[in-house]
């Protein structure tokens, strides 16, 4: 932590560059991670007498009048592009090894095929464990840049690892409950069941491992440990002559290991670098996971709403198949297809939602308190521009994707596959508009709006989804994602703008 | 045995959380709340409710497990909604409480259970307190009756339930046109026809239990058996207000407590015989209606009572429940529609005459059918005759109990008991329910093993009519008739292979063949003689004859060809098995293109 309250006072002036009052400095000190305990080492009782003292030595001006000096044409487009890579490289980096799965399963259809069974199990387990631990995917990727962006690579290790734990005991608990219920309801036979529910685990652990990578700032190790991992099951199913089924069994506990060993090395690396930091006073466990509980629910909700269409479409299965659950053919390569653009512009909704908000902050920091209509106006412009960029990328991605399975694979233009791609493209396309949305809500604190807007749309898409997948076949699990996707995205739109009607507030609160 | 308690404890269970428990919560604001009727009222409503939700679930496609399940909780957050007057906030907020107290207990390690029981224990302790004092109060005033009541409800449990546990196969032909509905409305497929009701409460059941429907029909068959004993003794109580009357009532029929009739020599020619034949067909013995015919009993039973129980007592919560008996009766049949319909008018002026109406008419309108061949009154009169019987001993007991009550006071009724105890000890002793089982219970037994053994819709059954509804949705069928007269004269080539394209082929041949009937029938309409199931499954000769050739046929087939052996062997059944591997399948699949 800062020595001097003086080096206290220029972090909050570099944020901050006008403050209302007294209060206001007294939030920004105890942001970052300040409490009454930890100023007295700066001979203040509390740290609202410190933030008085600062409000009266508070400088007015010279600060925001260097910054401006300093910020020239180039140096914004640099600081632009090397933003769009890094938001880019991370999300595209969860992405990748889909899409190279993708790739296999076009050009080398026999090399994944697995029995029917077995496929039930891997897509079931696969998509619980997108969806359980989505939540914790959040919470730790939030603690984790939370702290290392602070420069605070022990609590950032320690907070990683028991939100970690407390995900890992969470999935095992769910994975008995879902063995239980399996074997109850007769979803699977007794061997894919055992099967289904270790995949589970190590997927879950696999992905809880990624955000950690990403909070470390090394989401470039994501594919890398993906790559590594696949290629080790390859070798395994190659020399070791072994069935396809044990290496796709064997590649997610490889990865999961890889990832792990890969995390722990950068922290100790981290670690390393600041050891003045391991005395540093962590908050109380208690209050930090009750701080997250909103992050837990916005990413399960998210994650919920992502695969919900392909968990009603596996219900869909025609029973005179003998199978409990099973994702039908035409269904999932239409729905890949639209993914995968979907994948692509969520990247790029990612990277222009942080660049919406340097430039809302920025404009909140430079125009005057006494003109907010002009702030209004430049933010509702710029969204407004935004939000006519991300359909074009989204349906140029789209068509490039189907082009490309076109040519290359069987993706012959049934009836039914056009229309799961008419409407799974609809429903990613608004999903993605969505997203923006979602993001800037969340990054201005008002969470609450996201979640209960996601959770609306996770109704409706699996009411809709569910119900019309049933009554008129397996296609129109899609239109549960279209409905679903158009109701976030009216909730979203709407708790955006009103949002942006006291966007200072906002910016305060941020 | 083990396992079948475990099953039918888990069936009984989930069908009374269902269908006992669940409408108590949802229908909790009623009146006659924890009474006996109030109870038989939410169970009523919640009878038509699944009728209604499993037929549109089913004509949408949309019924399974998670579909009911979704419903329920979205039917308890309704509920608890209602409770707290909509009040989202509170419900928040509430929700928030018990998020941070579970982290708190998490952080120190200390889960005190008995906090989150205490919110419960304490909306629930009047509720209870006043529960807990009405029993010994009730105990000490109507002891007797009550014990009456229950033995003879044990008895009648004991009685249905004997076959029902010890064999998987079914006694009456109908329960197989119940498993095979039952099926088809989880499968979603012929959602409309009947029967409809019952099958309703098999397929509800069988989706939230996850035990096959095979097992929910055997046990809630004899269910509905001891539910037509309560809902008799609840009519009779509501109509008449005499407890032993109610009780000596439920013993005749569920002890089947009258002399079953002795096996007819001729067919019955004279007036005399024919109706001396009615009074044989009383007897619960002789003569039992379908389950889901005694389940329409069981409604006009319990509607008559809610009728009872309104006019002595009228609210708005009996009207609802006389209006879901009636539906359900007419979804039923229409002639217990017609039934209900004269006793309610009846017990609307004189209470205490209904059951006198019922057994009037409903012994009139049998004698009237079985005297006048041709008309147009449905078979179902007949069905009436044992429960109409009852009511008749119930009532006759009543009016003496009336008539003496006068005369020795409170000494009445324990005399009457004493009296009545001794007559049923040397005349009208239990007597075992009739019973006419069509398969061997080994073929039923192997037929769930194969279905839990062998990968679904990979395996093909060749058998009796019996095994298509015990198959349906777990592989395929073949009728045993057609599959011999197909197939008898190639088998003895080498290069002949069956049709079947599926991996596994199971042929039952009965060593022994199973007699429906002890001899053939004295009587058969020409219709019933013609048809083909008839002719191949229920006629001894024809029966006997299929089986004979299906050996013949097995035993050729497995002289000259590798793929078939013994699968299951005992003294009455041996079942074949053809295993096909992929080259054998392809090439037959080719020569059925050809």
């Amino acid at each position: 932590m800062t020595r001097d309250w003086n080096d206290l006072l220029n972090d909050v002036h570099a944020i901050a560059p006008q403050v209302a009052d007294a209060e206001e400095i007294a939030a920004l000190v105890e942001s970052f991670g300040y409490n009454d305990r930890s100023v007295r080492q700066f001979g203040f009782a509390s740290v609202f007498a410190l933030a008085e003292h600062m409000y009266l030595n508070f400088p007015t001006g010279a600060l925001s009048q260097k910054k401006s000096v300093e910020s020239g044409k180039w140096s914004s487009i640099w600081v632009e592009i090397g933003s769009a890579a890094r938001k880019l490289s991370a999300s595209l980096a969860y992405s990748i090894p889909w899409m190279a799965l993708l790739v296999v399963e076009y050009v080398r259809p026999h090399a994944l095929q697995v029995s029917p069974e077995f496929g039930s199990a891997l897509s079931l387990s696969l998509i619980a464990s997108l969806v359980t631990p989505g939540g914790f995917i959040q919470m730790i990727a939030r603690a984790g840049s939370f702290y290392s962006g602070m420069q605070e690579p022990f609590l950032a290790h320690r907070f990683s690892i028991l939100l970690l734990k407390l995900g890992v005991a969470t999935t095992i608990l769910l994975a008995v409950l879902g063995l239980m219920l399996g074997a109850y309801f007769h979803v699977l036979s007794g061997a894919y069941l055992l099967v289904a529910a270790a995949n589970y685990i190590a997927l879950s652990i696999l992905w809880m491992f990624c955000a950690i990578l990403g909070a470390q700032g090394i989401g470039w190790c994501v594919p890398l440990t993906f790559l590594i991992s696949a290629t080790a099951a390859a070798g395994i199913k190659i020399f070791a002559h072994a069935d396809i089924t044990l290496a796709l069994m064997l590649w997610p506990a490889l990865a999961a290991f890889c990832a792990a060993v890969c995390a722990r090395i950068e922290f100790w690396r981290s670690e390393r670098k600041r050891p003045q930091r391991s005395a540093s006073a962590p908050p109380r466990f208690r209050v930090a996971l009750i701080s997250l509980i909103p992050f837990y629910l916005y990413g399960t909700v998210y994650f919920g709403f992502l695969f919900a269409d392909r968990l009603t479409a596996g219900t869909a299965i025609p029973w005179f198949s003998g199978l409990s659950f099973g994702i039908d053919g035409a269904y999932k390569r239409g729905m890949d297809v639209v993914l995968l653009a979907f994948l692509i512009s969520a990247a790029l909704v990612e990277y222009l939602s942080e660049s919406y908000l340097r430039y809302w902050f920025h404009l909140a920091a430079e125009l005057p308190q006494s003109k907010p209509a002009e702030l209004v106006a430049h933010l509702r412009k710029r969204h407004f521009k935004i939000m006519l960029v991300i359909p074009g990328v989204f349906i140029i991605a789209a068509l490039v994707a189907w082009f490309v399975f076109n040519r290359w694979g069987s993706l012959a233009a049934s009836p039914q596959l056009l229309e799961t791609v008419a409407m799974g493209g609809a429903g990613y396309l608004m999903l993605n508009m969505a997203l923006f949305e979602t993001i800037v809500l969340v990054c201005v604190n008002a969470l609450n709006m996201a979640v209960r807007s996601l959770a609306i749309g996770l109704a409706v898409n699996v009411i809709a989804g569910y119900g019309l997948s049933h009554i008129l076949g397996v296609q129109y699990a899609a239109f549960g994602l279209m409905a679903g996707a158009a109701v976030v995205l009216w909730k979203c739109n709407a708790a955006a703008r009103q949002v942006l009607r006291h966007p200072d507030y906002r910016y305060s609160v941020a | 045995m083990l396992l079948e308690s475990l099953k039918v404890g888990w069936i009984l269970t989930i069908f009374i959380l269902l269908f006992l428990w669940f409408p108590g919560r949802l229908f909790s604001r009623r009146v006659n709340r924890g009474t006996s009727l109030g109870i038989a009222g939410n169970w009523t409503r919640m009878v038509l409710f699944a009728v209604i939700g499993i037929f549109i679930l089913s004509k949408l496609r949309v019924l399974t497990a998670l579909a009911i399940g979704f419903i329920l909780l979205i039917a308890f957050a309704l509920v608890y909604l209602y409770r707290i007057d909509w009040k989202f906030g509170a419900l928040n907020s509430k929700v928030q409480r018990t998020v941070v107290q579970f982290v708190r207990n998490l952080e120190t390690s200390s889960f005190k259970l008995s906090s989150l029981r205490s919110n419960a224990a304490a909306s629930d302790s009047a509720e209870e307190q006043r529960f807990s004092q009405r029993w010994p109060e009730l105990l000490k005033e109507r002891g007797i009756p009550i014990l009456c009541v229950l033995a003879a409800v044990t008895i009648a449990a004991i009685l249905r339930y004997a076959d029902a546990w010890s064999e998987l196969r079914f006694n009456h032909v109908e329960q197989y046109d119940y498993l095979l509905r039952a099926r088809e409305l989880i499968l979603n497929v012929h959602p409309t026809g009947r029967p409809f009701v019952f099958p309703s409460l098999i397929a509800t059941t069988s989706l939230v239990s996850a035990v096959d429907p095979i097992y929910v029909t055997r046990f809630l068959s004899a269910l509905i058996g001891v539910l037509l004993v309560l809902a008799l003794g609840a009519f009779l109580q509501a109509s008449m207000r005499v407890s032993l009357a109610s009780a000596v009532a439920m013993y005749c029929l569920g002890s089947a407590a009258f002399p079953p009739a002795a096996e007819p020599t001729l067919v019955p020619t004279s007036l005399v015989q024919k109706i001396f034949e009615l009074f044989a067909l009383s007897s619960p013995a002789t003569t039992q209606g379908s389950s889901e015919f005694e389940l329409g009993l069981v409604f006009v039973l319990l509607g008559l009572a809610f009728v009872a129980e309104w006019h002595w007592t009228p609210h708005k919560d009996s009207l609802v429940d006389i209006a879901c008996s009636v539906i359900l009766t007419g979804l039923i049949s229409p002639f217990l529609l017609v039934l209900f319909a004269i006793a309610a008018v009846m017990l609307l002026f004189r209470p205490k005459l209904a059951p006198v109406g019922f057994v009037l008419f409903g012994f009139e309108a049998a004698v009237y059918a079985r005297l006048s061949p041709g008309t147009s009154i449905t078979n179902d009169v007949f069905m009436t005759l044992p429960v109409a019987a009852a009511i008749a001993a119930g009532w006759f007991l009543a009016v003496v109990i009336t008539m003496i009550r006068s005369d020795l006071g409170r000494r009445a009724e324990p005399l009457l008991l004493a009296s009545c105890l001794l007559v049923a000890a040397i005349w009208f002793r239990p007597h075992r329910l009739v019973s006419q089982p069509l398969e061997y219970d080994s073929a039923a037994r192997q037929t769930q093993d194969i279905a839990n053994k062998f990968a679904a819709q990979k395996w093909v059954v060749v058998a009796p009519v019996e095994q298509f509804p015990e198959t349906l949705g777990f592989g395929g069928y073949e009728d045993l008739a057609d599959f011999v007269s197909k197939n008898r004269s190639q088998v003895a080539s080498r290069d002949f292979h069956f049709a079947s394209t599926a991996q596994d082929l199971f042929i039952y041949v009965e060593k022994k063949p199973f007699q429906v009937f002890d001899r053939e029938p004295l009587s058969v309409p020409f219709a019933v003689l013609t048809d083909a199931t008839y002719r191949s499954y229920r006629s001894p000769a024809g029966r006997a004859s299929l089986e004979s050739d299906a050996l013949q046929l097995c035993e050729s087939y497995r002289q000259n060809h590798s793929d078939m052996e013994v699968y299951f062997k005992d003294e009455n059944l041996q079942i074949y098995r053809v295993h096909r591997d992929d080259a054998l399948k392809a090439a037959a699949q080719e020569a059925r293109a050809e």
